[in-house]
């Protein structure tokens, strides 16, 4: 299914091509990326994987549209064919997409592209957007087309897989972000979900209130509600306090809807504060809770230090004890600047857990090495280079590697 | 009374002042495009909010923060990141990623899933349950990953002794020896004896059921023992559930109830 859709988006993009003026463009920005990506997987099968991605852009001066893409092709060469991944030729297209704009206040999208609705956030669709903001200060976008899942290696669509959305927001009040949205999704023709979102915040430089809740109208639930604060009292400093509700929804057309769930809650707590170069702290706790009582406390605390211009480093360190496991883990890295062309970085993970289904009381370990580093072969090229190692329960040695050109036009 | 009358004129007059100030700043701030800041510092972007009024962003945890900033209709992402900025962190894509973002397979994978993922994402799935799904879809990626493993190494606690491995009585046969139409025989009305496998099992799937799509995409094994028409017809509707069961029936095509009933 992916490939045939790459083949007609491919087509499609060829169509968008042979429209006028191409050739002197105003703006035409294209980047290509081949890279090879090598090591075990999952099951321990080894895998080399050739890729290759291809992004651009083109405006072309004096036209009213402009055409997007984004997509890749790979091939596992090993062809090993019982890895966790197929090892078949294939392709996904991320976005292509035309926008055009007839008229001022109005403007269209069409072909393979994402809307970030409040109802539901990040949908990509193969269909129609079209904005109008004729109305002061209100910027209304409808959206229309196919539901596009993506799975491991491919699609999941079925026939009648299509989705219906509106959003309405406030335009023009930088200071000021309030937004209501509606979307259907249909399931083989039949209704699956059917939501409002609503988002709300206030930006200023002291105090920024912000809510968002999604409305589920089939269960009649609050399916996600965040409410919170951002606080800056000083210079440097941002805190945040903030409470997060979610209640699991299913499409109407599974099993699991009928299903009797939990809620779940969050109560956080953050801060971060920046001195004056090179050091800033940052921590973060959260009350994690389920409906019956089941809590989990959840804590973050680390600092980014730049004790050279050329050289930035993070430490960070993460516990966290209750429901379902716990899990105590650092992370250190660094990037280093060598010049105008050479980028170094390199990090270790370190992460000690214990599930309650484990028949031993002891903790499990795990461990990430990496090295890696960037050259800037010429203005528009660059090298990456990225070795790492895994050491875990699983695997006394798990290494993967890759390394990648990138060039842009 | 004159002078009463006189401080509220005032005060009217202030706060008219004060709203055409702030429509004004607003409607001339709207007009600025961060296309020209794109190659700025964090800390100089944040200085410039500062005198402007707008609060500071893209702190340490931007990455769990920026989900309301970018449902802002326009956004302002799109003048300094492409989308396939937002495409490689949510979708696996690898054009933007930086050198310490990790690989599963073709795809990149964000910092947030770290060391031995395989092991750990279990439990981080259960800090907030909806998280996985915001980038992943359970019955397709993760059980098209999943069903490569043998079961017996993805069971979660209330799997290890499953009601098929249980016997109906000290040295008696199996409960897998018999078939769902002989359940009501031994448990009349969906009785069940207390502390069993049934109560922590229960406790799992409320907790996080859309993980149990991740293994069971169609949920052909719930029915085994939830369903009306068989086995032990025991009854998994949460509360209240004549007042939504209606419009559930009725949004889903009456194909999802006619499964048990």
């Amino acid at each position: 299914m992916s490939w045939l859709f790459f083949k007609l988006w491919c087509c499609v993009f060829v169509a968008f091509s042979l429209l006028p003026s191409p050739l002197y463009a105003e703006s035409i920005s294209f980047r290509s990326s081949t890279q090879f990506l090598w090591g075990d997987d999952l099951l321990g099968k080894s895998q080399g994987i050739l890729a290759q991605y291809v992004r651009f852009s083109v405006k072309p001066e004096g036209n009213l549209y402009s055409i997007n893409g984004y997509m890749r092709a790979w091939k596992d060469l090993t062809e090993n064919g019982e890895g966790v991944r197929q090892d078949d030729l294939l392709g996904r297209i991320y976005y292509l997409y035309l926008d055009l704009n007839p008229a001022e206040g109005i403007s269209f999208r069409f072909g393979r592209h994402f809307v970030n609705y409040s109802a539901s956030p990040f949908s990509i669709v193969d269909g129609l957007s079209v904005s109008f903001n004729k109305i002061p200060y209100i910027n209304i976008t409808a959206t229309t087309g196919r539901d596009v899942v993506y799975s491991l290696d491919s699609e999941y669509s079925r026939d009648g897989n299509y989705l219906i959305g509106v959003n309405a927001s406030l335009d023009g009040f930088p200071f000021l972000q309030l937004g209501a949205s509606y979307i259907r999704k249909y399931d083989e023709s039949e209704i699956a979900r059917d939501r409002f979102g609503f988002n709300f915040r206030y930006l200023n430089s002291l105090l920024s209130p912000y809510t968002e809740i999604r409305y589920d109208t089939i269960s009649q639930v609050v399916d996600e509600a965040i409410a919170g604060v951002d606080l800056f009292p000083i210079e440097g400093l941002a805190l945040k306090g903030e409470f997060y509700h979610s209640y699991p929804i299913f499409d109407t057309t599974s099993i699991y809807s009928v299903f009797a769930v939990d809620r779940y809650r969050e109560y956080l707590l953050r801060a971060d504060y920046s001195f004056e170069k090179p050091v800033t702290l940052f921590g973060s706790y959260v009350r994690q809770a389920y409906q019956d009582g089941e809590n989990t406390d959840n804590y973050i605390i680390g600092i980014n230090l730049s004790p050279l211009k050329e050289l930035k480093l993070t430490v960070s360190t993460n516990l966290r004890r209750g429901f379902g496991g716990n899990i105590f883990g650092f992370e250190i890295s660094g990037d280093y600047s060598s010049g105008k062309n050479l980028l170094l970085s390199a990090g270790v993970q370190y992460d000690a857990y214990h599930r309650p289904f484990f028949e031993h009381e002891d903790y499990d370990y795990a461990h990430r090495l990496w090295i890696g580093g960037r050259y800037q072969v010429s203005k528009n090229a660059s090298l990456i280079l990225r070795l790492e190692d895994n050491i875990n329960e699983n695997f006394d040695h798990r290494p993967l590697g890759r390394i990648a050109l990138t060039w842009d036009l | 009374m004159g002078s009463l009358r006189k401080e509220a004129a005032v005060i009217k007059r202030t706060l008219l002042g004060v709203f055409l100030a702030m429509v004004f700043i607003s409607i001339a701030l709207a007009l600025t495009d961060h296309r020209e800041f794109q190659k700025l510092e964090i800390k100089e972007c944040n200085s410039c909010h500062k005198s402007s009024g707008v609060n500071q962003n893209h702190g340490s945890f931007w990455v769990k923060e920026h989900r309301l900033y970018a449902e802002k209709q326009p956004s302002n992402c799109s003048q300094c990141h492409q989308d396939s900025f937002c495409m490689d962190c949510h979708k696996g894509g690898g054009t933007e990623m930086s050198l310490h973002t990790s690989t599963s397979g073709v795809d990149y994978m964000p910092r947030s899933h770290t060391t031995d993922f395989r092991e750990i994402h279990p439990i981080r799935a259960l800090d907030d349950p909806k998280s996985c799904y915001r980038c992943h879809d359970a019955k397709r990626f993760c059980n098209e990953c999943h069903s490569k493993f043998n079961p017996n190494d993805l069971r979660i606690l209330s799997h290890r002794r499953g009601w098929s491995d249980l016997e109906v009585s000290s040295g008696g046969p199996k409960h897998s020896t018999f078939n769902t139409s002989q359940c009501q025989i031994c448990h009349p009305n969906s009785l069940l004896p207390k502390h069993q496998w049934s109560s922590v099992h229960a406790r799992e799937a409320r907790k996080n059921l859309p993980a149990c799509q991740t293994c069971h995409p169609d949920g052909n094994v719930c029915i085994k023992c939830h369903s009306a028409k068989t086995g032990l017809k025991v009854n998994p509707h949460p509360r209240g559930w004549s007042k939504i069961s209606g419009r559930l029936n009725e949004a889903s095509g009456r194909r999802t109830c006619v499964i048990c009933h």
